[in-house]
C-alpha cells in the first residue's frame, strides 16, 4: 500500500505539472502585447513581417494552438528560442545552476541557524536565549527580504567588503553567502520557531521520560529521542519553504545581479515570452512537486511510529 | 549550547574566507607617462548595461543591443560626434543627385575579423537575406524603400533588384522613391555587413558575432552575466583606445551603481537622481553628463476620441504641464524639456522656437480651455509598468488640476503601451518613451507623424504635415531638408498630435582608469574612444 501510495503522489504531481504549465501559458497569453512587441518596439513592421514572425515564435494561433506548439515541441526537447534568438534550453541550463546553488545554500543556512536556534530555545524555554532569539525570528518574519537584502549588501559587501556586491564572478561560495543569507533570513523565523515548538513537545514524550529514566546519555536523548522524531513537522515545513525560497530568489537574484532563472523569468516576463516563461516555471513546479514527494517518503525514516502506521 | 557556537563559527568563518577573495580595486593619483600607461593596457573597460535585444544585427533592437554591436561593427557610414553628420566608414563615398539612387564606393581595405573581405556582395547579400520576409527577421521591413523588396520571397536566392554591383568595391541603391536621408539608415544596426558564413548557422552566429569594427567577441554569449569584447587587430580604421570591452549585465542599472562603487566597473550608467546626486559629490569629474541624447519623452493621446481629437484640447493640456519643475524635482540634471518635435540629438533640432505650446503657460493654458474645457470629463493618464513613471505623471495631472481645473482620475499601469491604442477605444493620454535611430529628424517625423507610421499608434493623420514630411524626404541637399522639415515640425506644434515631454540625458560615473570619456550623442556608443590605465597607482 505505501508502494501505491507514492505512485499516486507521482501521477497527482504529473497532472499538477502539465496543468501548471497550460496555466503560466495562459496567463502570459492573456497579457497584452506579445513577445513581438519587444522585439520591434518602435520599428516598421509590414504586416508580411509581422506574420512571419509570429509564425517563426508560434504566435499565430489562438491560446490552444499556441500551447500544443509548444508543448509537442517541449516534448521532442525543444523549448524553443527567445524571440533575440537565443535557444531556451541552453539559457535554462545556464541560469539554473545558479539558482539551485543560491536555494539550496539558502536552504542549509536557514536549516542550520533555524534548528540550531529553536533546538536550544525549546531546551531552555523561557531563557535569556530563549526571548532573544523570538525578538530575531520576529525580525525574521517582519523584515521585508529586498530591504534586508538592499542593506546588507551596502554594509557587508559595499562598506565592510566580505562579500561581492553582485555577481557570480567569484563562484560558490564566495558569490553566492550573502544572497543566500538573506534569503535564508526568510524562512529562518519560522523555521526556527517550529522547531522549537516541536522539540519541546516532543521532549516531554513518555518514551524521552523512559529513556531518561533508563539513564540515557543527554546528548543521545537529544539527537535520537528529541531531535529526530520532533523534526517530522519542520520536514514538511522545508518543503513549502523551499517553494517560498524559489520565489525569494526573484527578488535576490535581481538584488545581487545573480542571473539565475528568477532573472531570466522577470525578463522574459516583461518580453511576454511565454515560452520561456513557461520553462522556466514548469521546472520550478517540477522541483517542488519532488521535493514534496521526497518528504512524504522521508516521514517514514524520520519517525518510527509512521512506519508502523 | 556547543551547537549554537559551532554554527556561529562555521558562518563566520565561511564568510571571513569569501570576504578575502572579494577585494574592490582602489585608485590614487596617476603618475609617469599616461599616454605609455595607456599603450600598455591589458584589462578592458568594464560597463554596466542591460541585456541586450539580439546580437545578429538583422534582428536586434533597443539601446543596449546598439551599444554592443556598435563596437564589433562598422556600416557604411558613422555619424559624426560633433554634429551628426555621416562619416564614411567602410564606405570610401555615397553619392546621389536625386535622393534616389545612391551610388557606392568600398574602401578596399575593409575585412571582418575572420579575414573575409567586404565587397558590393557582402552587402547585396546581408541585406537581401536580411530583408527576405520568408527569414522572419525583426529589421527585415527597413529595407522596405529598396527596390525589390516585395519579390524577395519569390526567390530561390533573394537579391534586392534595386541593388546593382557594377563591380567589387562599387554598387548603386535604388529606391522606391526619394529619400534625402536614407544615408543615416545606413549607419544603423540593421545595414550592417555580415559575413558570408553568418547565414549558414545564424544561431551560433548571434552567440559569436563576427563583425568589422574595432572589436571581436572573445567569447561567444549565450545569455551568461558578461559579454567580453577584444580589440580586433584586423580592423582598418582607428584602432581602439583599450585592449576591449567587458560588459556586465545587470536585471537593474542601481546595482551596477553599487558594483562601480565597490570598484568592478570602470562605467556605470546613473538612472536615479539621488544616485546621480552620490555620483556627483563622490567622483567629481568623473561624473559625467551628456544633456544631448536621442532620447525622447512624450505623452500619446487618443486623438480618435473627443474631446482629443480637438487640437485646442491638446494645445491648452501642453502647456498647462510645468516640464522645468517636474524635471527638476523628478530628474538628474542630464534631463531637459523638449522644445521641438524631434530628440535634442538630431539634425536640425532647434532649442526655442515661435510657437508656445511647449512652454508652461498657465495663462494661455487656462484662456484656452476657457473655449474647450467644458466637453472634457475626468482624465486618468496611462503609464507603462515597471518603469517608475508613477511619480511625475501624479505631477502632470496637478499641473492639469491647478492650472485648468481639470478632475483627474487615475494613473492606469498598463503592461503594454504600444497596443494600447490599437482598438481605438482607450479613452486616456498615455506616457510613453523612445529612442531615435538615427541623427536625422526624420526618424521621429516619418514613424511618429506619418499614416502608416510605425510609431503612430493613435493613428493621427494630416494630409497637409504628410505631404510636407513627404517634401522633406524628396529636398536635394540636407540643408533643404532640414528647412522642409523645420516646416512640418511647425505644422505639427499647432496640432500637438503628441505632447512632447523632456529628454533623459545620460549620466555616467567613471572610474579612475578612464582618462577620457568623449561625448558622443549621435553615435550608440563612444566605448572605442575611451582611453583606460591598467592601474591609476
Amino acid at each position: 500500500m505505501p508502494g501505491t501510495n507514492v505512485f499516486n503522489r507521482i501521477g497527482q504531481s504529473i497532472i499538477t505539472v502539465v496543468g501548471a504549465s497550460f496555466l503560466i501559458f495562459a496567463a502570459v497569453f492573456v497579457l497584452p502585447g506579445d513577445a513581438l512587441d519587444s522585439l520591434v518596439g518602435d520599428n516598421p513592421v509590414t504586416p508580411t513581417v509581422e506574420a512571419a514572425l509570429r509564425a517563426k515564435y508560434n504566435l499565430d494561433g489562438n491560446l490552444f494552438q499556441q500551447y500544443w506548439g509548444y508543448i509537442t515541441a517541449v516534448a521532442n526537447g525543444d523549448f524553443g528560442q527567445t524571440v533575440d534568438g537565443r535557444d531556451v534550453s541552453q539559457m535554462l541550463s545556464n541560469a539554473w545552476p545558479i539558482t539551485v546553488q543560491l536555494a539550496l545554500t539558502a536552504w542549509v543556512l536557514e536549516l542550520a541557524i533555524g534548528i540550531a536556534i529553536g533546538v536550544i530555545s525549546a531546551m531552555r524555554p523561557n531563557g535569556i536565549f530563549d526571548r532573544v532569539s523570538w525578538v530575531f525570528t520576529l525580525l525574521s518574519l517582519a523584515l521585508p527580504t529586498f530591504a534586508v537584502a538592499l542593506i546588507l549588501q551596502h554594509y557587508l559587501a559595499l562598506d565592510l567588503k566580505l562579500f561581492p556586491v553582485a555577481g557570480t564572478l567569484q563562484g560558490w561560495p564566495g558569490s553566492y553567502l550573502l544572497p543566500a543569507l538573506c534569503l535564508a533570513l526568510l524562512g529562518f523565523g519560522s523555521t526556527a520557531r517550529l522547531a522549537r515548538v516541536s522539540v519541546a513537545n516532543t521532549k516531554d514524550s513518555d518514551f524521552v521520560r523512559l529513556a531518561r529514566a533508563r539513564g540515557v546519555s543527554r546528548p543521545r536523548i537529544v539527537l535520537d529521542y528529541v531531535l529526530r522524531p520532533g523534526l517530522v513537522p519542520l520536514v514538511t515545513h522545508l518543503g513549502t519553504s523551499l517553494s517560498a525560497l524559489l520565489g525569494g530568489a526573484v527578488i535576490i537574484e535581481a538584488v545581487f545581479n545573480l542571473g539565475g532563472v528568477g532573472s531570466i523569468l522577470v525578463s522574459a516576463i516583461s518580453r511576454r515570452e511565454g515560452s520561456s516563461v513557461v520553462g522556466i516555471v514548469t521546472l520550478l513546479v517540477v522541483l517542488v512537486a519532488v521535493v514534496n514527494i521526497v518528504i512524504d517518503i522521508s516521514y517514514r525514516f524520520l519517525d518510527p511510529r509512521m512506519r508502523r502506521a | 549550547m556547543r551547537l549554537l557556537r559551532l554554527t556561529v563559527v562555521a558562518v563566520a568563518a565561511v564568510a571571513l574566507l569569501a570576504g578575502c577573495s572579494a577585494g574592490g580595486s582602489g585608485s590614487t593619483k596617476t603618475t609617469g607617462d599616461l599616454a605609455a600607461k595607456e599603450a600598455a593596457a591589458t584589462q578592458p573597460l568594464r560597463v554596466g548595461t542591460m541585456i541586450p535585444m539580439s546580437l545578429f544585427p538583422a534582428n536586434s533592437s533597443g539601446a543596449y543591443a546598439f551599444e554592443v554591436l556598435d563596437n564589433l561593427y562598422d556600416g557604411l557610414v558613422r555619424f559624426s560626434p560633433k554634429d551628426g553628420s555621416p562619416v564614411m566608414m567602410v564606405a570610401k563615398s555615397i553619392k546621389t543627385t536625386d535622393s534616389k539612387v545612391y551610388n557606392v564606393v568600398l574602401k578596399d581595405d575593409q575585412y571582418f575579423s575572420n579575414g573575409e573581405q567586404i565587397t558590393a556582395d557582402t552587402f547585396m547579400q546581408s541585406w537581401s537575406q536580411a530583408a527576405d520576409t520568408k527569414n522572419a527577421y525583426a529589421n527585415s521591413a527597413k529595407f522596405n524603400e529598396i527596390v525589390g523588396y516585395g519579390d524577395l520571397p519569390n526567390m530561390a536566392t533573394p537579391e534586392l533588384s534595386g541593388i546593382t554591383i557594377k563591380d567589387k568595391l562599387n554598387f548603386s541603391i535604388t529606391l522606391n522613391q526619394p529619400d534625402s536621408q536614407f544615408i543615416y539608415s545606413l549607419g544603423t544596426s540593421a545595414f550592417y555587413p555580415v559575413p558570408s558564413t553568418a547565414w549558414a548557422d545564424v544561431k551560433a552566429f548571434t552567440a559569436e558575432p563576427i563583425g568589422n569594427g574595432p572589436y571581436k567577441m572573445a567569447e561567444p554569449w549565450t545569455g551568461g552575466s558578461q559579454i567580453k569584447l577584444v580589440r580586433s587587430d584586423k580592423y582598418s580604421g582607428t584602432k581602439a583606445k583599450n585592449p576591449g570591452i567587458t560588459f556586465t549585465i545587470y536585471t537593474d542599472l542601481a546595482t551596477a551603481w553599487t558594483d562601480f562603487q565597490a570598484g568592478e566597473l570602470d562605467v556605470a550608467p546613473i538612472t536615479s537622481p539621488p544616485d546621480a546626486l552620490t555620483a556627483q559629490q563622490q567622483l567629481g569629474d568623473k561624473f559625467v553628463r551628456e544633456p544631448v541624447s536621442a532620447q525622447f519623452n512624450y505623452m500619446m493621446l487618443p486623438t480618435y476620441l473627443d474631446p482629443y481629437d480637438d487640437a485646442k484640447v491638446r494645445e491648452a493640456l501642453s502647456m498647462a504641464i510645468d516640464r522645468k519643475t517636474i524635471i527638476s524635482t523628478f530628474f538628474d540634471k542630464a534631463t531637459v524639456g523638449l522644445t521641438d518635435f524631434g530628440v535634442p540629438a538630431s539634425i536640425g533640432y532647434r532649442t526655442t522656437t515661435k510657437l508656445p505650446y511647449l512652454s508652461y503657460n498657465p495663462k494661455e493654458a487656462k484662456a484656452l480651455w476657457k473655449e474647450v474645457g467644458d466637453k472634457v470629463g475626468t482624465i486618468s493618464i496611462g503609464v507603462p509598468a515597471n518603469y517608475g513613471y508613477e511619480d511625475w505623471t501624479q505631477a502632470i495631472m496637478k499641473n492639469w488640476h491647478d492650472v485648468l481645473g481639470v478632475d483627474t482620475g487615475t494613473i492606469e499601469t498598463l503592461p503594454s503601451v504600444s497596443t494600447v491604442y490599437k482598438d481605438k477605444t482607450y479613452p486616456n493620454p498615455v506616457i510613453r518613451s523612445r529612442y531615435s535611430d538615427t541623427p536625422s529628424a526624420s526618424t521621429i517625423l516619418v514613424q511618429q507623424f506619418t499614416k502608416n507610421g510605425t510609431a503612430n499608434w493613435s493613428g493621427w493623420t494630416d494630409d497637409e504635415v504628410q505631404a510636407q514630411i513627404q517634401k522633406a524626404l524628396a529636398a536635394s541637399s540636407t540643408a533643404d531638408a532640414t528647412k522642409e522639415f523645420d516646416t512640418a515640425k511647425d505644422m505639427l506644434m499647432k496640432e500637438m498630435p503628441i505632447i512632447p515631454l523632456w529628454s533623459l540625458g545620460d549620466s555616467y560615473a567613471l572610474s579612475d582608469r578612464v582618462q577620457d570619456f568623449p561625448t558622443d550623442p549621435y553615435n550608440k556608443s563612444n566605448y572605442r574612444d575611451v582611453p583606460v590605465v591598467d592601474s591609476t597607482k
